[in-house]
């Protein structure tokens, strides 16, 4: 029986499914199939001509295979993708619709801007309770019991208690030496208290205090470090300070420094000044062996700047509007290797 | 503190503007808050002339004027004002100009029916003074059509404030002296001869012995005048130009001492004393009546001027309404003191007293000026009232001062890091007033009226304040690497888990510390810590719960139209009244739908659920999540009492979730359910830090096995306590365990379906089907033991 392979070949190519071809298989390769049969057919020949026809036949069964397997994948993928057509949907439907995007308060991404710049410089930070004693609000602060220094700051008291909300955070420079001594190098951000309420003062605000305490530390180092911090904060080259002559009792000399707004305004931002020796007594550190500066920033009133907040009563009332425009994304980190912004 | 331009000018030599002044005092120590200038303000208005004045038809008040400016038509202009007539000339304003009272432009307008281009101003109108009974009134060659800057006197006014440790500043002279030191001009010495004594004081001055640590010195000139004017001329006009009320001539002179070089001074109608004066300690209980007319009742604690009929004078602080001079005094006695600054402190805080004085001698009046106030007052006294005058009478002594600091120039530069020449610390020091001996080391004696320059810094500061901080070449800290974290460990955890709540979707809020009272007392049964001066009445407790913070927030939310709501906040609570008792605690709450209505109805409104989600999902991040209890179906109150729980690790409960009461949620006007967490989060303690480097990974090579288990229990039974008792059986072996169904229904009869995947995982062999099975039996024992049945 002879085998026309081009015939089969043929055929194969013609079928139109693979049920078709599977069929073909089966009549072909299968039990009963013709090459099948074929080969059991040799086994009347002599050894000499079985050997010959055998070796053909087998190479005609693989050329059929080959064919029927190419033929087959190909009419796979072609049934399959007309299977997929029913898996179609639109995509133009709208995905994560509505979701809320979580944020950052603006202060604490200040508060994470400040820690990162402040870290740079080689601080560390400390904290303190906003319940205070008067010790640490004022006496050890250098502002006696009956000193007129008391009514710049309107406190708010403690019901039935000798204990204040802080007006600062520099009772945590008094926490920290009483506890540590000397040298230090802290900043503290925390919510301070004051009784003040209008468009532009709220009775609760942020400070960063900054304390730095060695044996040589001078007002030069107090300008530099405010300048550099000025500088990475607002990120500027330069950034254009004025210094002014100011009075703070825990402080000698004292100044505040004022950031030009580029408007012909100036804006304060900061008070700073050189360790009143009293203080650093009060606090036990031996003021003949050690002096330093501090200073005191307001937060609030940084993030407003670099943030472009206007108004100061909106920070602390809970609109989600405000919170959702303002806020910022946890995924952003402010940081020396991302940058502050 | 204000003052005027005019009056600096007379003690301060200048050719500096207003503005330079302004800038030079800010940053010598005296910040100028405000600069009045008028003569900008005032430029757009103009002189014009009343033509013609006639009734207007429909207001009995009002006029209608025809007004010349010179050129033009002349206007019409209704006018409210009694003195508006023709041939006066005032001050016009037109539309478009900018009334300074006002703070706003002037429109043209019809007024009753008549049209109005433009107003006719007063004194008030344009911040020149209280006057506002009528227009201006200028004179009659005023040229018509020139500016109001031209014609008007006015006075550039300086609104300072002034730092309590520079009582100097409270007096204009003081105020000269620095700016002169900070070559802003130069200082215009006073000369006036002291009137001549030619009578003796019929008063005399004794300070008794228990007065005599308070009040050191007192003295006074006793004075019979001829004249008493009734208006004070120049002096009133610089009185009102600072804001104070011209009174009679012989008080406002006190007055002007006081704002002038900062020495009060008070003058009695000596018609009206009866007897000495004697400064002594008030009886207690004793009886006063101020000049402000109201009577207090006085402390053997307050130090008096008193008569043999009882308290004239408040010391330092304010005189007696029954002993004050007027019109009509004729004789006075004028006194001046010098006083303890804490004793006028006490005494004015014992009685709620402000006075200029007051705030001049807590801070510290000049202990050495007496004798020149009562000099000085007594010569202007008598320039204008004329008669005879007696010499100094006094009691007590000006307290001595032996101030003198010994100043080492070489500590200005170990404090701000530059060297001053000493030819300008000398220069600086002695244009303050101080006497300067030396060249490197320099003795320095302040004088009498600078009291807050006692050592080295004190001199330092002054150097550097008027030499200026831009002298000072900035240097940088030197920088060790940090090894710490710069952050306080529970500071990190906190940032952490801040940003952690934000990724999950919700908004970090921020609110005040403190709440409102009745809130607290009803979301928390009690309230803590209370405020005594709140700065509202809703903000008078400090909170112990963040709810009290945020429930208002979810409240005006909603009222904007804001209902779907996922806030947090970190912030600190307060369960006691010392530094101390406070915690740092994490609140959220949710309300109304989990997100916006969703096509792929992915929305729910959200309940306790949701918030015990968003909390499991930081006590995750803990590492806490397996190791907490919950304690549930407690009567709490401000929550539900079903849909609530508490979170205990070990003893302590760290945090509680569920929803906020639906009584609270009606009175709080909020329109949805509110699902809140709080995490107690200082009460967890620090991990301690074990470095990044993790344990190495075991993985097995044995195939893990799943299998499902459903059982029947009643309806009120906890499902957490099956999947903690299952975990329980073989943690080496089993992994996880998820309860993948719960079903209630009516077919059920009260009972509940709970089905839970089981998850094995052999390290170290491949499980056979009797080790299955030996797990399958425990899981089934351990649910029988809980009362569960096999479904």
């Amino acid at each position: 029986m002879s085998i026309n392979v081009d015939q089969i070949k043929n055929d194969i190519m013609a079928a139109t499914s693979v049920a078709d071809v599977e069929e073909l298989r089966v009549s072909l390769l299968g039990k009963k199939g013709q090459l099948t049969l074929a080969m059991k057919e040799l086994s009347g020949l002599d050894p000499e001509a079985r050997k010959e026809a055998g070796k053909q036949l087998n190479e005609q069964k693989q050329e059929v295979a080959v064919a029927i397997d190419s033929k087959k994948a190909e009419l796979e993928l072609i049934e399959m993708n007309a299977q997929l057509e029913k898996d179609k949907i639109d995509l133009t439907l709208p995905v994560n619709q509505g979701k809320k995007s979580g944020t950052l308060h603006p202060i604490t991404r200040a508060m994470m801007e400040l820690s990162a710049i402040f870290a740079n410089m080689g601080f560390e930070m400390a904290e303190g309770p906003d319940v205070e004693d008067d010790w640490h609000n004022f006496t050890a602060l250098n502002i006696p019991e009956w000193h007129p220094a008391r009514d710049m700051r309107d406190s708010f008291f403690i019901e039935g208690a000798e204990t204040i909300l802080r007006t600062e955070t520099s009772a945590v420079q008094v926490r920290k030496m009483e506890k540590d001594g000397a040298p230090v190098r802290i900043f503290c951000p925390g919510r301070v208290y004051r009784v003040d309420l209008d468009a532009t003062h709220a009775p609760i605000f942020h400070q960063c205090e900054g304390l730095v305490i060695g044996d040589s530390v001078t007002m030069a180092h107090l300008i530099g470090t405010l300048q550099s911090f000025l500088k990475s904060f607002f990120e500027v080259e330069q950034a254009p300070i004025r210094m002014r002559q100011h009075h703070f009792p825990f402080t000698e000399p004292s100044i505040e420094i004022d950031v030009d707004l580029g408007n012909g305004k100036w804006m304060e931002v900061l008070g700073a000044g050189m360790v009143n020796p009293k203080v650093l007594e009060n606090c036990g550190v031996d003021s003949s062996k050690y002096q330093g500066f501090a200073f005191g920033m307001g937060i609030d009133r940084l993030a407003m700047l670099k943030y472009g907040i206007k108004d100061l009563r909106k920070m602390s009332d809970g609109d989600v509007r405000w919170l959702r425009h303002y806020g910022y994304a946890p995924v952003e980190m402010p940081s020396k290797t991302e940058g502050l912004s | 503190m204000k003052f005027t331009l005019n009056w600096l000018k007379q003690y301060l030599d200048t050719d500096k503007t207003p503005a330079e002044l302004a800038d030079k005092l800010s940053l010598i120590g005296l910040e100028v808050e405000e600069l009045i200038d008028p003569s900008e303000t005032l430029k757009p208005f103009i002189v014009a002339e009343v033509l013609d004045a006639k009734p207007h038809p429909d207001a009995d008040k009002l006029q209608v004027l025809s007004v010349s400016i010179g050129e033009g038509e002349p206007l019409q202009v209704v006018c409210g004002a009694p003195n508006a007539k023709k041939g006066l000339k005032g001050i016009l304003a037109r539309p478009g100009d900018m009334i300074p009272a006002f703070g706003e432009k002037i429109k043209k307008a019809k007024v009753r029916g008549v049209e109005s281009c433009g107003m006719m101003c007063s004194m008030r109108e344009l911040q020149l003074g209280q006057d506002h009974d009528g227009i201006i009134e200028l004179d009659a060659n005023a040229p018509v059509g020139t500016s109001a800057a031209d014609v008007l006197k006015y006075e550039v006014v300086f609104d300072a404030e002034v730092t309590p440790n520079r009582p100097d500043y409270l007096g204009v002279k003081g105020i000269a002296r620095d700016l002169a030191a900070s070559g802003m001009g130069t200082m215009i010495d006073e000369q006036f001869d002291p009137v001549k004594s030619s009578i003796e004081s019929v008063v005399s001055l004794a300070v008794a012995d228990d007065a005599k640590e308070v009040c050191s010195y007192i003295g006074g000139i006793y004075s019979e005048i001829k004249r008493n004017p009734v208006r004070s001329g120049w002096i009133g006009d610089l009185l009102s130009a600072v804001g104070m009320n011209p009174k009679n001539f012989l008080v406002d002179v006190t007055n002007f001492m006081t704002l002038d070089s900062c020495r009060p001074m008070h003058a009695f109608d000596v018609d009206k004393l009866s007897g000495n004066l004697t400064v002594r300690q008030a009886k207690e209980g004793e009886k006063f009546v101020g000049l402000d007319g109201v009577e207090y009742t006085l402390t053997s604690a307050d130090t008096v001027v008193a008569d043999d009929k009882g308290v004239q004078l408040l010391s330092g602080i304010m005189g007696a309404k029954s002993s004050g001079c007027d019109e009509n005094t004729k004789n006075v006695f004028l006194i001046a003191e010098t006083l303890d600054p804490v004793a006028i402190r006490r005494t004015a805080r014992r009685h709620n007293i402000q006075s200029d004085a007051k705030f001049r001698f807590e801070r510290g009046v000049d202990p050495a000026s007496v004798g020149y106030g009562l000099s000085k007052a007594t010569h202007m006294m008598n320039y204008v009232c004329k008669g005879e005058v007696s010499g100094l009478v006094e009691a007590g002594a000006v307290p001595s001062d032996d101030r003198s600091i010994s100043y080492d120039l070489k500590s200005f530069k170990q404090l701000i890091g530059i060297d001053i020449p000493s030819d300008i610390a000398v220069n600086i020091l002695t244009v303050l007033g101080c006497d300067v001996t030396g060249t490197d080391v320099l003795t320095v004696v302040p004088p009498s009226y600078r009291q807050d320059l006692k050592e080295v810094h004190d001199i330092t500061e002054e150097l550097i304040r008027i030499w200026g901080y831009d002298k000072i070449v900035s240097q940088t800290l030197d920088i060790n690497p940090v090894v710490k974290p710069v952050l306080l460990p529970a500071q990190t955890r906190l940032f952490q888990v801040k940003r952690l709540l934000a990724s999950i979707g919700m908004n970090e809020a921020l609110s005040w510390s403190f709440v409102s009272g009745k809130l607290e007392e009803k979301l928390i049964g009690q309230t803590g810590v209370r405020i005594s001066n709140p700065i509202t009445p809703d903000h008078d407790v400090l909170r112990q719960t963040g709810l009290s913070s945020l429930l208002p927030f979810v409240s005006s939310n909603q009222a904007r139209g804001q209902l779907n709501l996922q806030l947090f906040e970190c912030a600190p609570i307060f369960n006691g009244i010392n530094p101390g008792d406070q915690e740092m605690v994490v609140t959220g709450v949710m309300s109304g739908e989990s997100q916006e209505k969703s096509w792929d109805k992915r929305e729910h409104a959200v309940d306790v659920m949701d918030a015990k989600e968003a909390l499991f999902t930081v006590l995750d991040r803990l590492g806490l999540s397996d190791k907490v209890q919950l304690v549930t179906d407690e009567l709490i109150p401000g929550v539900h009492p079903y849909r609530s729980a508490r979170v205990l690790l070990g003893k302590f409960e760290i945090a509680r979730f569920g929803e906020v009461h639906p009584m609270i949620i009606k009175d709080q006007s909020i329109k949805t359910g509110v699902a809140f967490f709080e995490l107690f989060i200082d009460r967890i303690p620090l991990k301690a830090k074990k470095g990044t480097a993790k344990q190495e990974l075991q993985t097995s090579a044995f195939q893990g096995v799943r299998r499902d288990f459903a059982f029947m229990a009643d309806e009120d039974f906890k499902s957490g306590d099956l999947i903690k008792a299952v975990k329980k059986l073989n943690p080496q072996l089993i992994t996880d365990v998820y309860l993948f169904d719960v079903y209630q229904g009516e077919k059920l009869n009260g009972k509940k379906s709970l089905a839970i995947t089981v998850v094995m995982q052999p390290m170290d062999k491949t499980l056979t089907d009797a080790d299955i099975e030996l797990v399958a039996a425990n899981v089934m024992i351990t649910a029988e033991d809980l009362g569960l049945s096999l479904r």
